[in-house]
């Protein structure tokens, strides 16, 4: 909202400068973006809040400006004589709840011309062009009152019927602009007799608009719904100064007295006589006051945290024109009519400690409040935990947009059609590239070791903790799945060293688990494995396939590692209970085996952990060879670990068990000792 | 006896110190207090004494064994020294030298979760907890139950990405605070951190961006302490000579609602380009909880009030790290991840 500060002076009596006016309406709730020129030509810009609409004139903001500093405040001239003509034109609503109150008024006589320099100024500084001087009226009182006006060449009236009514479905309009608009039934339209002459509260009609010809001319101050002014205002494409005002809502009252302004103007400028026979059509509740709000001094107080005397607040409140009669320590409260925002004791703090000054609140430490527990919760900590693992392990967290598009995907090796049903789409994205939800944050990493490859920045590792989305059951109608996914990349490790980050991270989560081999749209097919804890699959470890790294132009070996944290903590941790060391000496036993090429070790070595006897309390693979020593197949060289608690254990003992072993390991792997 | 003895002590004594290394030394305790060593025999002559004179003649013999005992273990201990100092005299190395190919290289969290942990860290000790929510939300957590309700202008304060009419991707991290409000029973702290979006995109906005919001309902609860609370935060994250002011804004979840400006960092409030002159630059939105929102969660407004406020950790990371574009923070150039180890 434009406020020039000469316009401020001929309702507010104050000397202040441009600078001291805007600190001031910084002060109390009005953000001044910029001062534009200065002197007689300053122009405060002023933010207004969607909850002040009343503040959208240059009324409001003088209101305001007056009741911060106890200064006198006169209401523009109302006053007008009417003719003994009376108003030919009739008029009807249709729709009362889309306009809930309609005044109007006819003038004859009329004289267009320019307006005179004191309007033609103030319209200048506030941004609006002059048109003529009955346009001008209505803009004026426009940005005064905050009211939008319309003014209708009367001899355009066809009937002498004024209807508001909805539109046909099908009708057209061409607006001032003139554009051509079909119409829907949802549409608000003023009518004549046989056709539409504006579009209701956005923009009037082509036909209907004010010439220097014209002689005579309707004047219209109404209040349409606000839903309605926005929806068709966004469907037809067209926004105006008054659509931006009626979808902040105006009060139901002003528009009479803006009417007067209006016909008190049109009447000083000499530009035409007013008929007597003044419209005014409303609802009931367009004409009932706003309901007194009581407060109770104490309430505020508490509220606040700082103690105002109750005449401070009656007068503050008296200042912004509210009047208020005070019983003890109850003071009802009766705000006027063009604030529809206040209706809670709340409301009437906030407008006290504006006034009073925010600087008086003075900072306690919930002196009041009660003792509670903060911080994180277990699967948070772990969660922390896993992350400075990570971090000591070497690798760069990273954030990335929770957004993917089609080609993506693609890079990746995802097979789009495939996926395309349980993708969570945004109707209204940023670009196609912005189109869905992530469902992995594969394609985000790769783009960030592709952005580092690229600037020749070293190969490092990197890491995310985020969600990653989609649908439940291909419904856009709940809110999506969400998966809190950790996901790592690196241009420098390999699957080995990826192995040992997630059995580190799995044992921070207290869980175990073993890899198997599998499959993954983004993962080579012979280096890739799925994570299994308790018998579900976790997550999945591999090396990127060589042409989804190409896709990314890297051209080094990617590892990748998805892990869902959810599934990680969900079950509790195990409890750890001490398990007494053993006073007697272990016997540990080196074996070399030559096994198949085919023969999974990791297999091998369960297997052995499952069958074999008790004493047997560690397994550690040493060594794994392949190589000109041995024609077909690998060797495995295993240390195997014998221990009691109970007694030192025989020779003959660990001879028999290794026998055993060797034997079941031979039946199963086909494994045999190496020689 | 004691003449014995004494010679003894004093033969041995000089061939001790003729002992040159720790063999001769070897030999020298052998001869004396070997198995057929010359005080041994001393002890085992003993025998031969007359039992009166045993006691008195044992003292001497075994007073004697011991010093000759403490004497072997001195030099040995000496020639151990020795033989050490002189290995590792030669040994020294270049303690400047900086460590080729570590092992141990650390990586570094993300700023934007150094900032979200150290404002976890500041709120825990006051007492609030951690709760996050879904990113995906309804309509009615994400505006109908903060009273915004459809086609109000205060949608156009947050531009919404949307899934479909009900389901939007949430502008603010406040839809938690009315589900966690569903769920316990005031007193509550809580701070709400995570991902929101809105539909921008420049330098200073991105359309996904990190927010935390704080709420605390209680019985008795202050605008006082709403300043109390913001200015534990700002001074812990920005140094104890940050102040803040409050300047009345609007929001519909909150009544009265304030914006809170800290005095700028680059300029200590004297006035600079960062803060246009005016010293201050704006960090959070708060105010007290809007009763119709206490409602809509189920709570009784009559008992209950509190505040909220909410703050982007993104501006907050560039004010304090000095980054200057938002992009550069999701764009993770390792440059910029590692300064931050």
């Amino acid at each position: 909202m434009k406020l020039p500060i000469i316009w401020l002076r001929d309702y507010v009596k104050t000397d202040l400068s441009a600078q001291e006016i805007a600190d001031i309406l910084n002060r109390i709730g009005f953000e001044v973006e910029e001062i534009i020129s200065s002197g007689e030509e300053a122009v405060l810009d002023v933010s207004v809040t969607p909850n002040r609409p009343d503040c959208n004139s240059v009324l409001g903001l003088s209101r305001e400006i007056a009741a911060y500093l106890g200064a006198e405040f006169t209401m523009p001239d109302l006053s007008y004589q009417v003719s003994a003509v009376s108003n030919p034109v009739k008029t009807e609503v249709n729709d009362s709840e889309l306009c809930p109150r309609y005044t109007g008024a006819y003038v004859f006589d009329v004289k267009v011309g320019q307006s005179p320099d004191r309007i033609a100024k103030r319209l200048k500084l506030a941004g609006l062009n002059t048109v003529n001087n009955i346009v001008d009226i209505t803009n004026f009182v426009l940005l005064e009152f905050g009211q939008p006006l319309h003014a209708f060449d009367a001899k355009t009236i066809e009937g002498n019927t004024v209807i508001v009514r909805r539109a046909d479905n099908g009708e057209k309009i061409t607006t001032l602009d003139g554009k051509e608009h079909t119409l829907t039934g949802e549409v608000l339209l003023i009518s004549d007799k046989s056709k539409a002459i504006a579009v209701a509260g956005i923009m009037g009609g082509q036909n209907s608009l004010i010439t220097e010809k014209t002689a005579a001319v309707f004047v219209e101050s109404a209040v349409f719904n606000h839903v309605s002014i926005r929806k068709t205002s966004r469907k037809l494409g067209i926004r105006s100064d008054s659509s931006a005002r009626f979808e902040k809502s105006v009060d139901t009252f002003s528009c009479e007295y803006a009417l007067h302004r209006a016909l008190n103007l049109i009447e000083a400028t000499k530009s035409g006589k007013i008929c007597e026979g003044i419209v005014d059509i409303a609802t009931k509740s367009a004409k009932t006051p706003n309901k007194p709000v009581k407060i109770n001094t104490d309430q505020v107080t508490r509220l606040l945290g700082i103690e105002i005397a109750s005449a401070e607040m009656e007068r503050i409140l008296n200042n912004l024109q509210m009047k208020t009669k005070r019983v003890g320590k109850t003071i009802t409260v009766y705000p006027p009519y063009w604030r529809t925002d206040i209706s809670l004791p709340c409301d009437i703090a906030e407008e006290i400690i504006r006034i009073y000054g925010y600087d008086k609140i003075m900072p306690t430490l919930l002196e009041y409040a009660s003792v509670t527990k903060g911080g994180l919760s277990d699967r948070q900590k772990t969660v922390a935990k896993i992350k400075e693992f990570l971090v000591s392990a070497g690798f760069f967290e990273t954030v990335t947009l929770s957004f993917a598009g089609r080609k993506l995907i693609e890079k990746t090796g995802v097979d789009f059609a495939s996926v395309k049903n349980t993708l969570v789409p945004i109707l209204n994205p940023l670009g196609e590239d912005f189109a869905y939800l992530r469902q992995n944050n594969t394609g985000n990493l790769l783009n960030v070791v592709s952005l580092n490859f690229a600037r020749r920045n070293e190969p490092a590792a990197y890491f995310e903790v985020a969600n990653n989305f989609s649908l439940c059951d291909g419904n856009i109608n709940v809110p999506a799945e969400e998966k809190l996914t950790l996901t790592a990349v690196s241009a420098k490790d390999d699957f080995y060293y990826f192995k040992e980050v997630v059995e580190a991270i799995l044992k921070i989560a207290g869980k175990e688990a073993y890899f198997i081999k599998s499959s993954h749209s983004s993962m080579h097919p012979g280096i890739c494995a799925d994570i299994i804890v308790n018998g579900e699959a976790v997550g999945s470890v591999g090396q990127i396939h060589p042409k989804v790294a190409a896709n990314f132009d890297i051209n080094k070996n990617i590892t990748l590692l998805e892990i869902n944290i959810d599934a990680l903590t969900q079950q509790n941790a195990k409890s750890i209970r001490y398990e007494p060391v053993s006073k007697f000496p272990s016997v540990t036993r080196d074996i070399s085996l030559l096994l198949k090429t085919e023969t999974e070790v990791g297999a091998l070595l369960e297997f052995i952990r499952q069958k074999a006897p008790d004493i047997l309390r560690g397994i550690t693979l040493t060594d794994l060879y392949t190589g000109e020593q041995i024609k077909e197949g690998k060797s495995a060289t295993i240390k195997l670990e014998f221990l009691s608690v109970t007694r030192t254990l025989q020779q003959s003992e660990v001879d028999d068990a290794l026998v055993k072993i060797l034997e079941k390991l031979n039946t199963g792997f086909g494994a045999v000792l190496r020689s | 006896m004691e003449n014995k003895v004494k010679s003894l002590i004093s033969a041995c004594g000089e061939e001790c110190k003729n002992a040159d290394s720790p063999l001769a030394l070897g030999a020298v305790k052998a001869k004396y207090l070997g198995k057929s060593g010359l005080l041994t025999a001393l002890l085992q002559g003993m025998r031969d004494l007359p039992p009166e004179e045993r006691p008195a003649a044992g003292k001497i013999v075994n007073a004697a064994r011991e010093s000759l005992e403490e004497l072997f273990l001195r030099l040995e201990d000496e020639f151990r020294t020795k033989a050490i100092n002189e290995k590792i005299a030669g040994q020294k190395i270049d303690v400047t030298l900086p460590v080729i190919n570590p092992a141990l290289k650390r990586g570094s969290l993300h700023p934007l979760t150094k900032i979200k942990n150290e404002i976890i860290d500041i709120f825990s000790g006051l007492g609030f907890s951690v709760k996050e929510g879904p990113e995906v939300e309804t309509d009615y957590y994400c505006f109908q139950a903060l009273n915004i309700p459809k086609d109000h202008p205060a949608r156009d304060m947050q531009d919404t990405f949307f899934i479909s009419e009900n389901i939007v991707l949430r502008t603010h991290t406040s839809p938690n605070q009315v589900r966690v409000m569903e769920k316990e029973k005031p007193p509550i702290k809580i701070i709400c951190p995570g991902a929101v979006y809105r539909n921008d995109d420049d330098a200073t906005h991105s359309p996904m961006f990190n927010q935390i919001e704080g709420l605390v309902v209680d019985k008795h609860i202050t605008m006082c302490d709403l300043m109390g609370t913001l200015e534990i935060f700002t001074k812990s994250v920005f140094g104890p000579n940050s102040k803040i002011r409050f300047r009345p804004s609007y929001f519909p979840f909150t009544e009265p609602s304030v914006e809170v400006d800290m005095s700028c960092t680059n300029c200590c409030g004297v006035g600079c380009k960062v803060c246009k002159g005016t010293g201050w630059m704006e960090i959070l939105g708060a105010g007290m909880v809007n009763p119709k929102v206490l409602e809509y969660a189920g709570v009784d407004s009559n008992v209950y009030g509190g505040f909220a406020f909410g703050l982007g950790i993104d501006r907050i990371a560039m004010i304090k790290y000095g980054i200057p574009d938002i992009r550069l923070l999701f764009e993770n150039d390792i440059r910029l991840l590692k300064q931050f180890s």
